[in-house]
């Protein structure tokens, strides 16, 4: 709960792959300026050999860390880590190369926009406070001389900070707009495009998620499988539109009678699976009559007739009906096909 | 000669060359839009730059209003000032007026550009605490408007430091002069290089979820989210160029006994099969899109009603002929196929629908396992 407050939620691990790589290269990157700055400026002794040794420290730690992080999922923890990293090398180097005088003092910009595209705010706005720290922290030496709490020493600080505080500031700002597009189409990309319900391909994350909760602490779910008795007709009958308008009403039906906790989600061309979590087989029972109620009592209206609609329900439990999520949504659905040979518009619990 | 197609896989779906129409239509349509960017996003996008161009005229003003500076620069630099915040409130108004666009916020950023150069110029050229200034442009340019319009910015920029450094005497052409000139552009190239790469990142996985988005997930092709705005486009053009178009509807006659008697496995593989025949039948500039359950919506650009129902009764016969095989179960499967022609049978997208759905009943009607072309209009 508390990374969320931390980072941006929306990036999940599968997708910050790819910054994780760019993360790298920034990393090596950042080490050839350092040498670079080494080979092109050459520094004393005393220097030169204090840069060596951070360079090395740096190149280690990278190696090691993702090494050790191979074969891991992607998280914003390790970013946290890599720039938090990233500050500290930067400050050891900017220490022995001029305080925050340095020409290297910009090498902070690398840090301020990665943490601002991949960690989001909270994240960045700690970077910042850290790499302010680290400028007081260099800037004391001179300003100890003047006086550490004056004005002037105060302004010159600012004056040093406000470049990072721009650009954290604009790229969090830009990559907000970037996120929130991405959002949405995240949001398409899991919803059914007629219904508006979630598609097959969301329904099979959010119910690994449930039953993974339910075996774990050993509570029960129910899995409703409801399919329409009369989509076909009407279909045929009064072309596609009108089947199409019959499908929303049924998924309003529906809604109407779930909770905010229950997943619905269109299983294929006229059947619907809810998932109910923390709810055993006779209130699943319930809830399956209710919505079969709901369903019979909102016809179709067309321009010349209403047109009845009704559907067949299956509910299978778990652990009552099977052990893991397959066999339960297949009872689920043998339950639906017993509830249609039965003629229609009923509820049937799976039963072996 | 029957195929067994548990021998034979479907071919797993090839985004480049079975849907090579339809991703490529996609494409240029964003492309006029605006490369990969979405109208929302550009809104956005245009909010956030309008905001950063006002921070700008903030940051310079402060630093008049402390640092202050002789008379003629200070005019100079008020003058800068109204000119930067005129045009601001032109290209706002303008993007206003007709909708965001990218080349506005090209512009944008280009001005932004300009108009540092310009302050530096009159506080200290390359000595300006202002300096700084110039990483607004470029992450902006780096976020929003792709790889090579911020390299042309970064070119920019250099060309104004090096107009800002530019001495009249000699020691500007020596490779110390121009050694501090890069030392000075490094922050931004650095800049610009690492926000440009993350933001291609982000706009990679966007492209995959976009992707998604569009996609059927069980037989990959596109569902009506992505078909409606390629019929929407495909139809304009046929309008405009007076071309015609055709429109197939595919339905499975009996998914729906498939699916009780054999279970949804054996469903989903008749489903598999059919869109597998129908893929195979169409050329490379047509386009699919799964449009319920079992029905299949095919777009046939420059093709007449006869031709479409040639290749309608080629996909019908492919259907029927070959067998499904799903675990155990070996059954047969037919459908129907209705057909409509742009402009015979509807001049508005919404009547070839309706035609096609029409020719479709008829053929159902009619007994299944058959096609229908649409009569009149």
């Amino acid at each position: 709960m508390r990374t969320k407050t931390i980072f941006d939620p929306v990036l999940s691990s599968e997708e910050l792959r790819g910054s994780s790589r760019t993360v790298a290269e920034i990393e090596w990157l950042l080490l050839l300026l350092v040498l670079l700055f080494q080979t092109v400026m050459v520094p004393d002794q005393e220097t030169s050999a204090a840069l060596a040794m951070s360079m090395f420290f740096f190149a280690a730690f990278v190696l090691s860390f993702r090494y050790a992080n191979f074969y891991r999922q992607e998280s914003h923890w390790k970013i946290a880590i890599e720039t938090g990293v990233m500050i500290v090398f930067i400050t050891w180097v900017l220490f022995y190369t001029g305080g925050a005088e340095s020409p290297l003092a910009d090498l902070y910009l690398l840090v301020v926009i990665v943490s601002a595209l991949t960690l989001g705010k909270v994240a960045t706005l700690l970077e910042m406070a850290l790499i302010t720290g680290c400028y007081i922290w260099l800037g004391y030496p001179q300003r100890a001389a003047v006086d550490p709490f004056s004005l002037q020493s105060g302004t010159v600080l600012v004056a040093q900070v406000a470049p990072m505080l721009l650009v954290a500031y604009i790229t969090t700002m830009l990559s907000a707009d970037i996120r929130r597009a991405y959002g949405h189409m995240k949001l398409l990309s899991e919803t059914d495009e007629l219904t508006g319900v979630l598609n097959m391909r969301a329904f099979t994350a959010v119910s690994d998620r449930v039953f993974h909760q339910a075996a774990r602490y050993a509570r029960p779910f129910s899995v409703l499988m409801i399919d329409s008795d009369s989509l076909k007709t009407v279909n045929d009958l009064l072309g596609h539109e009108a089947g199409n308008r019959l499908l929303k009403m049924m998924v309003q039906s529906i809604q109407g009678q779930l909770r905010q906790t229950d997943v619905l989600a269109r299983y294929g061309g006229d059947e619907f699976v809810v998932l109910l979590p923390e709810t055993p087989c006779n209130g699943a029972v319930g809830v399956a009559e209710r919505i079969r109620d709901s369903v019979e009592s909102a016809p179709l209206t067309t321009r010349e007739k209403k047109i009845g609609a009704t559907v067949s329900i299956g509910v299978a439990c778990y652990p009552d009906h099977g052990a893991d999520l397959e066999t339960v949504l297949e009872r689920a659905d043998q339950a639906m096909y017993a509830s249609k040979s039965a003629g229609k518009n009923r509820t049937t619990a799976f039963s072996a | 000669m029957i195929v067994n197609p548990a021998s034979t896989p479907l071919p797993a779906p090839d985004t480049n060359t079975v849907r090579g129409y339809g991703l490529e239509a996609v494409h240029s349509a964003r492309q006029a839009a605006g490369a990969d960017i979405e109208p929302g996003q550009l809104r956005d996008f245009s909010r956030t730059v309008a905001e950063i161009q006002w921070l700008l005229v903030i940051l310079v003003l402060l630093h008049h209003v402390f640092q202050g500076s002789a008379e003629d620069h200070t005019v100079a630099v008020y003058f800068g000032l109204i000119i930067f915040v005129a045009t601001i409130l032109v290209f706002q108004y303008f993007a206003f007026l007709r909708g965001p666009r990218r080349w506005l916020l090209a512009v944008g950023t280009w001005a932004m550009i300009l108009f540092v150069s310009w302050v530096l110029y009159h506080t200290g050229r390359l000595d300006s605490p202002l300096l700084n200034l110039y990483l607004l442009p470029i992450v902006t340019s780096a976020l929003t408007l792709g790889q090579t319009v911020t390299l042309l910015q970064v070119g920019l920029i250099a060309a104004c430091y090096t107009f800002l450094g530019y001495a009249t005497d000699a020691s500007f052409f020596t490779v110390v002069s121009a050694g501090n000139l890069a030392a000075a552009l490094a922050p931004m190239l650095l800049v610009a290089y690492i926000t440009t790469m993350l933001s291609q990142d982000i706009h990679h996985t966007m492209g995959k979820v976009r992707e998604l988005s569009e996609t059927d997930e069980l037989t990959g092709v596109y569902n009506l989210r992505a078909f409606n705005p390629i019929v929407a486009r495909e139809f304009a053009l046929a309008q405009r160029h007076r071309r015609i178009l055709s429109m197939l509807m595919v339905d499975s006659d009996n998914l729906k006994k498939i699916n009780d008697t054999h279970g949804h496995e054996a469903g989903d593989r008749l489903i598999q099969h059919v869109v597998g025949a129908i893929r195979h039948e169409l050329r490379s500039t047509d386009v699919i899109a799964r449009y319920g359950g079992d029905e299949f919506l095919c777009l046939l650009p420059e093709a007449s009603s006869a031709d479409a129902a040639q290749v309608a009764e080629r996909i019908r016969k492919r259907i029927a002929d070959a067998p499904v095989t799903a675990g155990n179960a070996t059954f047969a499967t037919t459908v129907s196929i209705g057909v409509a022609a742009y402009p015979d049978h509807g001049t508005s997208r919404e009547a070839l629908a309706r035609n096609t759905d029409q020719a479709l009943y008829s053929s159902k009607a009619r007994g299944r396992n058959r096609v229908t072309v649409a009569h009149g209009s």
